[in-house]
Order: C-alpha cells, then structure tokens, then sequence
C-alpha cells in the first residue's frame, strides 16, 4: 500500500474496531451491508444549524391552503409560542464507504432540512465552520462534490478522496491508532461530524 | 402554589429525502392507486440538547416491514394515507382520518393490550399526495393524542430530577434503565420507576404495576421525554396519562411522572435534567365511542395545515443531470483554476452556423463547458455517409424521412437526448452568398431569410462559422461583425486545418488604423485590431463552386480533423470568455516560439488569433494579422454599406460578382499588381482550397 493508503482488509477491520468503540460509548455510527455485500459505516444526526436562508422557501401552498373545515377540537393542552420549533435543524446522514481505486475510506454525507429537501451546495458550504473554509480554499486538500452513491445509488455528497492519502501520510502510525478515526478525526468536523475524544483512547 | 393546566411540547416531523425517495418507489411499484392505510414507523429520542424541538423523525427505514428503531431510538407506530390527487387529499375529511387513528389507540388501551405494549401508544398518522411529474410532496402529519374530560393538571412546579435525586441515586437508576432495556429488543419508550424505602431504584414494565401499588413503595410512570423544555413533557406523554387515567382514576388522585431525558457525552448517559411532574389525572370516561382526539401538525406558518416540499432538485433527473454537469465543472474551478469563471460560459448563447462534421462536434464540446444556449442553422439533410463523421446523427436520421431529416434539427434533437438540460434549436435556413445571383422570384424570400440570420445573429452571443463552402461564411462574417459579436471561424482542409477568431472593432466610426497607444506593444494585437477570415484574401468570395472539379466541391478531409478543429475552435471561445479583456484580449505575434514563454493574464492561458494545424507533421501554428483595410468583409466600407444599404446592398453583392471588390478598392489594387504574398503566410497555400467541411 502507498503512504496514506489502505486495503479494503485493512480498512473491514478498522471498520470493526470502531464500531465497538462506538458502542462501547453509546455513539450512534452503524455497520450497513448492501444487497449485493458491500460494508459501509453509517450515522445519522439531527443537529440545529443555522441556514442562511431561512429553511422555509416561499412554497406555493395555494391548492393546499384552503383546507377551512375545522380539523379537530381546540386543544389548550399544547405549549404556546414554542420557541424552539422555529429552531432550524438539519439532519445529517454520514456514509464511510471504502474507494478501492484511491485506496481510501470515502465520506459521503447527505443533509436535509426538516421537510426532506436536500441542503444546495452553497447551504452544504454555509455551515462549513469558518476556519475549516478558509482552511480549505488555501489549502485544498479536499473539496465537496456531488456524486451517485456509490452502493446506495442516490445522489450524495462526497469529501472528494483525491488527497485522502496525502492527508493520511503525514499522520503518525502510533501503534493501537486507527486509521478510519484518526482520518474522521482529522476531515468530520469540516461536516459537522464530531468524534469524541474517546475514541483515541486504546481499549 | 395554585394548580395549573399541565401542556404538552408538540411533536415536529423530521423528514430526510430517503423516506420520500421511497415514498415515490412504493406509489409507483407497489400501490400504485390504492390508496388504503398502509403501515409506516417513526422513531424519536430523549437525548436532544437544550433549544431542541421535539422531533419525530422518518426515514428511509421508515417502510420497513421489520421496522427496528435507530439505537436507543424509540419506535412509532404509523398509517399513511397516499391519496392520488390533490383534491383528494385536501377534501378528505380530516377528523375521520384523526379518529381513525384515535380508535386504535383507544382500542389498544381499553382492550388492554397497551398495558403491555405501551409502544401502542406512540402513533402517528400521515396523509400525503405525491405529484412524481414535478416530485411536488403535499404531506400533513398528525400525532394522535385522546384528551381527558377535563385537562390534566399540575400540582406543583417541575422538579429537575438532580433537585430530586442524588447523584448515587442517578447512577443508579440509569444501571436500572440500562438493565430494564436490554430485556426488550427495542427500546421502551413508557415504564414504571419504583422507588422502595430502603432506596432501592427499579424499572419495570407498566402491565407489572400491581406488584408495587399499596406496597410500601413509590411508583413513578416514566417516560422517554424528546422534550428538551425544563417545565413542559414531550407530546408521548399524553397518551400516557390517558391509559393511567383510564386504569387507576379515581383510585390515584394524583401520579407523579418522570420524564426521563438521557444526554450522552463522551460514552456517558447524564440524565440530571430530567423533570419529575405531580400530575393530577382526570377521568376518561366518555359518553362518544371515542374520547376527545387531537393532534394535527401546525405547518411553518404556525397553522393547522398541510406543507408542502419540491424535491425536483435532488429527484428529477434532468435536474440532477444539470447540477452534476455544473459540479464537475466546478470541481475543475476548485482544484486547479480558482479564476475560472463559469457563469461566463454558461450564460454565452451560441449560434452553430453548419451542423455537420464541424457543427456536431462543436455542439458537444459546448455542452461539455456548460453551455445551455446552442442553435444550429443548417438547410441540408442527414445523408448515408454523414453518421459515421457527423458525431450527432445515428443511420434511423437518414431512413426516417425520405431523403433524411433536417440537419439542423436532428442535430438539436440528439443535443438535447445527451443533456435534456439544454436549450437546443435546429432552423433549416439557406444563407445567401455572394456572387451567386438571386433570381427575381426568390428575393422576398432571400429577404426573409436574411432578416431571419439578422435574428438569430442578435439573439446569440457567439457564432460559429463551421459551413460547408467560403462564400457562406460572408454574409454571417458581415453581420456579425457589424453586430459585434464574437465570430470564431473553422474550415478543415485534407490535412489542415484553420480556427480563428474574428477581431471584435471597437467602434465603427473611428479610423480601422491602429490607435497610438496600442501600438507601443509591438508583439501583441489587440482583439480590436484582428483580421476576418476574409481578411487575408484578397480576391472577393464569388462563386466557388461554379468551376470545380466534383473533388474540389465535396473535399475531404482526414476523419479526425473535425474533432481537432472543432476542439480548437470551442477552447478558444472559451478562452476569450476567461481573458479579462474579452474580446479585446492582445494575439501575440512575437518571433518564433517566444509566446509559449510569455506570461499568461487569463487562467487559461494564451488566446491567439488564427491557429493553423498541419497533420502531415502534426504541428500547429499560432499566426496573428491586423485587419485588412479593403476587407471584403470587415472593411468600414463594407460594414458602412451594409449598415447604410441594409438589404438592397447585399442585393447587390449577390447578384453583381465584382461588386465587393470595385467597392473595397481591391480591383483597383489587383490593377495596382500588389504582391499577395504579402498578406500570407508561407503555409498559407495549403489553406487556398480548404473551405469545405462536410
Ligand atoms: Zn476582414
């Protein structure tokens, strides 16, 4: 394997690995298996993020709108001006699927207002932390993309993997490291996707 | 302090594109128009951080018929309603569709059969109309909850469950919780906490109460609690208290109830904000078949009614063909040309003047940079031979029509079967030339058609000289060049080839000599000052067709060179596009090879004026050449002409064959026995018979 690669072997066992540490700590990331037999990790997450524009567009509800019959009794039992449902939440999905022609582990994430719809790239782009931009557009070493899923074949969003290895040679190979979470580590929370610092620990 | 009226956080729905991705398979392979209940599961969680609505979410996984909750995610039982039409789904009678819900809920607690699965009262109902031509979704969820006679009260103020518990204790109980999920395969969402009186914590399923009650001990009824409000339980706990009401009111007065919410952070459960609540029950009893039911979801206006969400964008696959089309562009912006400005060339309507070998292949390397604006203008029909070289025609394009279809038409017709994202046209034109004589009876239409090339001019950007002989590249090279277009020029000879771009004039009215300024840069041209096509000729475009050899009227030329040429002939279009003078941008003219080390001001690189290709040595050159001030094309006097003469002057070039070269002067010079080598190249012999393309 060259620097910062890794085998699809190598890659079903660090897969493993972190599965039990993320059960261990009661994460959510699961093990998928495809029709046809192909492993992919996955987590899914509903989180409050701000959009720049608000998460409701201007809907054409016209036809829909004049629905006048009363539908239910009045209900005084509801908690009034609730605040936190104006929150806007996004809902990640976080695949971890191996690329067997850059030898890399790829993420591929999806993320979706609360009605279903997709996030548009520049929305995706937005809630990039800043410093991650900044980080990304000097120095390039990776960059979200659209792509069919590559098991799932949806569209979905990918950290293009053409530096993944790059990236991955000039992390240390400490003894009981794992790559799959010393590269989550290192490119999640550019999409929100936090590790905990628990999964440094060796167990 | 005073009783007051206990109120509830509603449930909001969280959808994600899978569930409505499968939503469309399901209605189209597999209900088609039934539009009878059919069984869905939402989940929801008591782990959210504070500011948090709560959610109910459904996923994908949604239409499992095996349905099994995320991790520690909590199962709801769903019905959903598919109507097939919008009218249907906005006058189907909502209380009914609400009953109906409330009914099995109702039945689930009076039968019984919810003391042991209490998840039964954990439902949702969802109507939805599904428009799959504009992947419109129309959707109205409802969280079913049946309503005591009287509303349920608080006794007092919520307690934190830290204020209540000891922090052994937590740890305890949430051993306790751990302990009391791992015998169920999903997780419960409703239990009982009993608290016995030498402290010892426990957690059982509700159908075992009776083991505790009037024992020396004190029962709790928990919940798993989305809300993350400090002095309000999550919508699940409503049915809750219906199914204790209806079992212990009045024996029970008041319960209390805890809202068991559980953060975990860094592998450990926090359960310290959870809330105890004294609640006093009411009756259940009803005079109705069913108890009072509520439930409907407010929309983003905060009113009882449906929403409605357009997916095209991430479902309709001509859309993501655009998008994915525009990503792999970006994605050359992104890692190697920051500078590159793609809205440039997308927006850059494009006029396809012949749609054969040229014109076909141009059209698909415009549509490989993004362009979404391409006409073709041809009058010519799919012929047997033109498949195999015409990149856009298939051998049904000659055999479906007698005697083939329009060119121009096919041509736009497969365009659009490669991108349906772009706005392709094909007009069937003739355009008039110079020399060839128009016969009294077709000048209206010979009008006609010219008014209509003056259209089309005006209505592109760019246009392409790619037909099939050098006399009909005149009067295109005349109009664009009066309109100030950009006009890039092709012509393919056996083995060469010519791509140009014709210089843009600044303004008509000043002197076609060189402006001072400019001139101090002796290696550049500005764009301004560039030749025509006709500009290195200097015999006038007459008839060429007249007095060939049939080899000479229909030249061929090697296959490959169409695709180099039309290649050429796009980067450089696009590369005027990326230069910060447009149009304007300088063609180098320095010595030798010296250009090849100059420094590039576009991020593409250099735009040169002509490039010529030799394929007997595969070599290019990269000659530029002022304008030529007796132009039979570009010349003030011509230009002058046209503007001033409009139709009755190009009347006059077509049907008088010295006409253009009387009025440029060019006779005069011929008498004058000008050398013409001055004006050429040495290759450009090479170039005299290159003109036919097809
Ligand atoms: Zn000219």
């Amino acid at each position: 394997m060259a620097a910062g690669s890794i085998s699809e072997k190598k890659f079903a066992e660090c897969a493993i690995h972190l599965l039990e540490k993320s059960a261990h700590q009661k994460d959510h990331w699961t093990g998928e298996k495809s029709s046809s037999g192909e492993v992919y990790l996955q987590k899914r997450c509903t989180i409050p993020c701000q959009l720049p524009m608000p998460t409701t567009r201007e809907r054409t509800l016209s036809d829909s709108q004049n629905i006048k019959e009363p539908v239910e009794d009045l209900d005084e039992a509801v908690v009034q001006d609730n605040v936190s449902t104006s929150t806007s939440m996004v809902t990640f999905v976080y695949h971890v699927v191996y690329n067997a022609s850059y030898a890399v582990p790829v993420l591929y994430f999806n993320a979706y207002k609360p009605d279903g719809q997709l996030l548009s790239l520049e929305e995706v782009w937005a809630i990039v932390p800043q410093h991650y931009q900044d980080r990304l557009r000097e120095e390039r070493w990776t960059f979200i993309t659209q792509q069919e899923h590559p098991i799932l074949g949806r569209p979905f969003y990918q950290l293009h993997p053409c530096h993944t290895s790059t990236l991955m040679s000039q992390i240390p190979d400490t003894p009981g490291s794992n790559y799959l979470i010393s590269w989550m580590s290192a490119v999640g929370p550019v999409l929100r996707l936090e590790m905990s610092m628990r999964y440094g620990e060796i167990i | 302090m005073a009783e007051f009226q206990l109120q509830f956080a509603p449930l909001s729905s969280i959808l994600d594109g899978g569930f409505w991705h499968k939503l469309s398979n399901n209605k189209l392979n597999v209900y088609g128009l039934d539009e009878s209940p059919k069984t869905i599961h939402g989940f929801y969680c008591n782990g959210d951080p504070p500011g948090m609505p709560c959610r109910m979410n459904l996923e994908y996984i949604a239409f499992d018929v095996d349905f099994k909750p995320p991790l520690r995610c909590f199962d709801c039982h769903g019905t959903l309603i598919n109507t097939n039409t919008i009218d249907k789904f906005k006058d189907c009678d909502k209380k009914e569709l609400l009953a109906m819900v409330g009914k099995k809920i109702w039945q689930s607690i009076t039968s019984g059969e919810a003391l042991s699965k209490p998840d039964l009262l954990s439902q949702l109902l969802l109507l939805t109309y599904a428009d799959l031509k504009k992947y419109h979704y129309y959707y109205w969820f409802a969280f079913p909850c049946l309503c005591p006679s009287e509303d349920f009260r608080l006794v007092r103020s919520p307690q934190k469950l830290h204020e209540r518990l000891t922090s052994s204790q937590m740890e305890r109980l949430i051993t306790a919780y751990d302990e009391f999920q791992s015998h169920h395969s999903n997780h419960q969402g409703y239990f009982i906490v009993v608290e016995t009186l030498d402290d010892v914590l426990k957690i059982d399923s509700v159908q075992n109460i009776s083991e505790y009650l009037n024992k020396n001990t004190k029962v709790l009824f928990g919940f798993s609690d989305p809300c993350t409000l400090e002095g309000n339980p999550g919508w699940p706990l409503r049915n809750y208290l219906a199914l204790i009401s209806y079992y212990w009111y009045p024996s029970l007065q008041e319960v209390e109830v805890l809202c068991f919410r559980c953060r975990i952070k860094d592998g450990n459960c926090d359960i310290s904000h959870s809330i105890v609540l004294t609640v006093k029950l009411s009756s259940m009893t009803t005079e109705a078949d069913l108890p009072k039911c509520v439930g409907w979801e407010k929309n983003e206006r905060q009113k009882l009614g449906p929403r409605m969400v357009n997916l095209s964008a991430s479902m309709d696959p001509v859309k993501l063909s655009e998008s994915a089309v525009d990503l792999n562009l970006k994605l050359m912006r992104w890692r190697l040309l920051p500078d590159l400005d793609l809205e440039r060339i997308t927006r850059t309507r494009c006029l396809l003047l012949g749609a054969g070998t040229l014109g076909c292949n141009v059209a698909r390397c415009l549509l490989g940079w993004g362009v979404r604006t391409i006409t073709f203008v041809d009058n010519g029909s799919v012929s047997y031979s033109n498949p195999v070289r015409q990149s856009l025609f298939v051998f049904e394009d000659c055999t479906k029509v007698p005697g083939g279809r329009s060119k121009a038409e096919a041509a736009a017709e497969a365009l659009t079967k490669i991108f349906p994202g772009v706005k392709a046209r094909g007009v069937n034109l003739s355009i008039a030339m110079p020399g060839h004589s128009v016969p009294e009876g077709s000048v209206e239409q010979t009008k006609k058609d010219v008014q209509q090339l003056e259209e089309l001019i005006d209505s592109h950007d760019a246009m392409f000289l790619l037909l099939d002989t050098r006399e009909s590249r005149w009067l295109p090279t005349v109009i664009g060049a009066a309109r100030k277009k950009i006009v890039m020029c092709a012509a393919l000879g056996f083995d060469t080839f010519l791509v140009m771009r014709h210089g843009v004039k600044k303004d008509m009215e000043t002197d076609d000599s060189p402006v001072k300024g400019q001139m101090l840069d002796y290696r550049c041209i500005p764009g301004s000052q560039l030749g025509c096509y006709f500009c290195n000729d200097v015999v006038a475009p007459g008839d060429s067709t007249r007095d060939r050899t049939l080899d000479q009227q229909c030249t061929v030329s090697r296959p490959g060179m169409s695709y180099i040429a039309s290649a050429q002939a796009v980067e450089l279009l696009v590369s005027i596009l990326q230069h910060p003078a447009g149009t304007d941008a300088p063609a180098d003219i320095s010595v030798g090879e010296e250009h090849l080390k100059a420094d590039h001001c576009s991020p593409l690189g250099l735009v040169p004026h002509q490039i010529r290709g030799f394929l007997s040595r595969f070599h290019q050159l990269l000659p530029a050449s002022r304008a030529f001030d007796k132009c039979t094309a570009c010349s003030r006097t011509v230009i002058k002409g046209y503007l001033e003469g409009g139709f009755g002057f190009l009347l006059q070039v077509f049907n008088e064959p010295t006409y253009l070269e009387d009025l440029t002067g060019l006779t005069q010079m011929h008498q004058d026995t000008i050398d013409a080598e001055v004006w050429d190249i040495d290759e450009d012999e090479e170039f005299s018979s290159m003109d036919t393309s097809s």
